[in-house]
């Protein structure tokens, strides 16, 4: 990975005062000004190598990375590691920054706001690391790619009722006990039967009054709302799903191009329902 | 893209603040006290808004201050460009603009300006202690810059400081290096360096009280090293202006001309070869040894064999000299420059004209011995308090009436009395003697100077005559002190050599001093082409210096990059071991994805480069173990596996090439 190197505006008036030193050394015959001449520009190029080398095996490690709606504040969590006490300063290219300094073997963690940006699963744009020489003449950046995604969702938004449950109210009473079937995500901690997995059993939850799902998952499928451009029908969806998921009612997803996802409730659920949002081809 | 500099934090307005009031505080040695006045009421303001938050001048006080200042700096030394007007002018432009920074930027621009008043300081002084106190302030205002450069708030001071040395240590060789083998000038780059300060020496008139006034100087004027035999005390006369030209009251030399064809030195046996180092005097005039044998680089020999430099010197200089004390000097003279050597003012002194004519009938030596004679017998005392004498006859009311004087007076009259005697002679002034260091060199101080004469015989060519030898010789085996009992107290402790303890100190410092000229500031381009003709090369001395440098260079960088594989990296081991084993790959064109584990990145060179497979795998599972269970696998074990792991990377590459 290429370091790139840009000059600070102190370069100019630095590389000045050398010449004028060297200048001014000769003209008095001053070996003291010689010497200290010489030595100044060394260090200047030492320095330089010297931040070189620290800023090549700086390492970036994406500790956690945000994935939310549209127009959400989103961040990414990162660990630079380095040579002790390295000052670093970490942004996304043409990104407001964060500054660092790296003690080592802990490595220090930063926080970069992400860019904004539309719907879809997105690269973060390369890190970049930026350390300036000891005298303050050069920056030195290098880039660093970052391999992990983050998903911007749909913004919820849509006022169209939640899709009735499927099968309309029950015919028997919830009360009437129909067996055991094996447990789903979503299902409500109040059916599961305890006593299957008291006995070493797997987990299992109770079905009621013959019906085959209870509490029949909402259907949360595209095709309802054809009358409604794309993107305002995802908006829709992403509002149904996060209705279902505060009022803990399952849901199943099916968008018109054809992807789909079952029955089920939480969290995990509710992420790749979202995530299929993300992803959803444009109109 | 340009950014507006983040502000100065009140952190690192206090550090500018410190670190350029070290810098600054030397100068007040050297500049118009005015100028350090008002340097240390700028930092005082400054202080003061940082400690009290006292409001800083605005921009138009600044900007009428800095026009004012300027104007008094002109005012004061004639111009800014000089090394006075300049340095004065350099401290007024730090303090306004440390009073007027606001930002980063501001603040590194000072420290550049910093930078830039610390090596004027070297043009006032270069001595060990200013070098010590400029390399404090040297270290300080890099660690400064460093602050600023950084996007964080200033470290401790002490931890900055140990930050730079590293760097400021591999940069000392190269500096070194740079130091002695950039070719330099001869002679200074435009005209004459500007200093306006009044030095101490010898100069191109002589009167009455010239040199007794340098007398009371213990200023060193020189140091001389001779390299193989060495003279005895009386008879180290170092030779500087040569006066021909009576009017009374004053000697007058002749005007600057170079030795004709006519002239002739004959060194004859027994050269002495010396190094002189000459104290900056603000002249062209150069005390060699009697007689200088040739001219050096920047330097002449005129009509009178004076050895001269081309330029007034400004800065002290080391010179190799050869002197000849046997040498035959014009036995033919030229008629023109007889008659000057016979020259004497007209209508005075008529008993000193009346006294030489009388010896006339002598044979030339006699008439020489008559003077001294003269002298020795007739009650002559030599002090440093000669009475005042009148304007008119003032050699006659000398030989005749006061009798006391100092060498000037005795070299005058001797000169006038052979003039009239009807021989040819004229007067020289320089240095006598000196004082023997034990670090084995000759310290010659202002208060050594002195005025002798010299007589031209036919066919001897010039002869040097001390009149000051027939009345005090003292005063040329063993010092002035010795020549003037009762009145030494006036003279300084160095020149007195009385209090051994402290004479014996001072002599100590001076030999250090010695040194530090000599291979500090002394070093040049003589230095530099002996080092080269040791090195065995006899070309030309430019293209041998910098063809040295490089070679320097590259040795230096060569050793550097060697020493880096095997000294300890500051680096944590494990991250350098890994990142040691990427760099290995990296020219095979393998590199991790900066998400990739050890595991998923072996899997991957497997899949995608199956011939690097084998290499990788073995220092990945290594490491893998030494780091998961540190007590079953050493670190050797793991260095081990990396110089395998990258031997047989680049048989890899080598076979695929």
């Amino acid at each position: 990975m290429p370091v790139r190197l840009r000059l600070e505006p102190l370069a100019w008036p630095f590389l000045g005062l050398l010449a004028v030193l060297v200048i001014g050394s000769a003209q008095y015959a001053s070996n003291l000004g010689y010497f200290f001449t010489f030595w100044l520009t060394s260090t200047a190029a030492f320095g330089l190598l010297a931040t070189r080398r620290r800023l090549l095996p700086l390492e970036a490690r994406t500790v956690h990375i945000d994935s939310g709606f549209e127009e959400e504040a989103l961040r990414l969590t990162l660990e630079v590691r380095g040579e002790d006490g390295t000052a670093v300063e970490a942004s996304f290219r043409d990104g407001p920054g964060s500054k660092a300094a790296i003690p080592t073997p802990e490595g220090v963690t930063l926080v970069l706001d992400l860019p904004a940006r539309g719907r879809g699963t997105h690269v973060p744009p390369p890190l970049r690391l930026v350390m300036r020489d000891p005298l303050g003449l050069v920056r030195l950046e290098r880039d660093l790619p970052l391999g992990r995604r983050y998903w911007v969702y749909p913004r919820p938004h849509g006022n169209r009722p939640l899709p009735p449950i499927r099968g309309g109210s029950p015919r028997h009473g919830q009360d009437d006990f129909a067996g055991l079937r094996p447990y789903q995500p979503g299902d409500s901690p109040a059916r599961i039967h305890w006593r299957s997995l008291a006995r070493g059993g797997e987990l299992q939850t109770k079905q009621f009054g013959g019906e085959q799902l209870p509490h029949g998952p909402r259907e949360l499928d595209e095709d309802r709302l054809s009358d409604l451009p794309r993107e305002a029908r995802l908006r829709q969806l992403s509002a149904w799903i996060m209705a279902c998921e505060a009022g803990g009612e399952p849901y199943t997803l099916r968008l018109s191009h054809g992807t789909s996802l079952p029955r089920g409730l939480g969290s995990e659920h509710c992420t790749r329902a979202l995530r299929l949002l993300a992803e959803a081809p444009p109109a | 893209m340009t950014h507006a500099s983040p502000p100065l934090s009140p952190a690192l307005k206090t550090r500018l603040l410190g670190v350029l009031g070290v810098v600054l505080l030397p100068h007040a040695l050297h500049l118009a006290p005015w100028i350090s006045l008002l340097a240390a009421l700028g930092l005082l303001w400054h202080a003061l808004h940082l400690r009290h938050a006292i409001p800083l001048p605005n921009r138009l006080l600044l900007a009428v201050l800095m026009l004012a200042g300027t104007a008094a700096v002109w005012l004061t030394h004639g111009g800014i460009f000089g090394r006075d007007g300049g340095a004065s002018f350099l401290v007024l432009l730090t303090v306004l603009k440390l009073l007027e920074s606001r930002t980063r930027r501001d603040g590194g621009l000072l420290g550049l300006l910093g930078l830039f008043l610390l090596l004027t300081l070297f043009l006032f002084d270069q001595g060990p202690l200013t070098a010590l106190w400029a390399l404090g302030a040297f270290a300080l205002l890099l660690g400064l810059l460093g602050d600023l450069a950084s996007p964080l708030e200033p470290p401790p001071l002490r931890r900055r400081l140990r930050g730079l040395v590293p760097t400021m240590g591999l940069a000392l060789p190269v500096a070194l290096l740079l130091f002695v083998f950039v070719p330099r000038p001869a002679a200074p780059l435009f005209g004459l360096p500007q200093t306006d300060r009044a030095v101490t020496g010898l100069s191109d008139s002589l009167a009455p009280g010239t040199i007794t006034d340098l007398s009371r100087s213990e200023a060193v004027a020189f140091r001389a090293t001779f390299a193989g035999a060495e003279p005895a005390r009386e008879q180290l006369y170092w030779r500087g202006p040569v006066f021909w030209h009576f009017d009374g009251r004053r000697w007058a030399r002749l005007p600057d001309l170079p030795r004709p064809e006519a002239l002739t030195m004959e060194p004859g046996e027994a050269l002495l070869e010396y190094n002189l180092m000459l104290e900056p005097q603000g002249s062209a005039i150069l005390p060699a040894l009697d007689l200088p044998v040739e001219a050096p680089e920047g330097t002449r020999l005129l009509l009178d064999h004076d050895l001269r430099f081309n330029r007034p010197q400004e800065t002290r200089r080391l010179l190799a000299l050869r002197a000849a004390p046997h040498a035959r000097l014009d036995p033919d003279l030229p008629e023109g420059l007889r008659r000057q050597a016979l020259q004497l003012p007209a209508g005075e002194n008529p008993l000193l004209l009346d006294l030489g004519a009388s010896w006339q009938g002598l044979e030339p030596r006699e008439r020489i011995k008559a003077a001294l004679r003269l002298f020795r017998a007739q009650g002559f005392r030599y002090t440093l308090r000669p009475p005042a004498l009148p304007e008119q006859d003032a050699m006659d009311a000398f030989l005749f009436d006061t009798r006391a004087g100092f060498c000037e007076h005795y070299a005058s009259a001797f000169v006038l009395l052979m003039r009239a005697a009807g021989l040819p002679a004229r007067v020289v002034t320089g240095y006598q003697g000196g004082e023997r260091h034990p670090d084995g060199y000759w310290l010659v101080r202002q208060g050594d100077a002195h005025a002798w004469a010299e007589v031209w015989m036919k066919g001897e060519g010039w002869l040097r005559v001390d009149p000051t030898e027939a009345i005090a010789p003292e005063r040329i085996e063993s010092g002035l002190a010795a020549a003037v009992p009762e009145t030494a107290g006036e003279l300084p402790a160095a020149l007195r050599r009385d209090f051994g303890f402290l004479h014996r100190a001072r002599l100590r410092l001076d030999g250090m001093e010695n040194r530090w000229n000599r291979w500090v500031l002394g070093f040049d381009r003589a230095d530099q082409r002996a080092l080269l003709e040791r090195l065995g090369w006899r070309g030309d001395l430019r293209l041998g210096l910098w063809a040295t440098l490089g070679l320097g260079l590259l040795l230096f960088a060569a050793l550097v990059l060697a020493l880096r594989r095997w000294l300890p990296s500051r680096m944590e081991p494990a991250p350098r071991l890994w990142s040691a084993f990427e760099q290995a790959l990296r020219p095979a064109g393998v590199e991790r994805h900066p998400d990739e584990g050890p595991r998923a990145f072996a899997r991957r060179i497997a899949r995608e480069h199956p011939e690097l497979a084998q290499a990788s795998a073995g220092f990945i599972e290594a490491y893998l173990h030494w780091r998961h269970a540190p007590a079953g696998v050493s670190q050797a074990a793991v260095e081990r596996a990396l110089r395998s792991a990258e031997r047989a990377i680049r048989a890899t590459a080598r076979v695929q090439k």
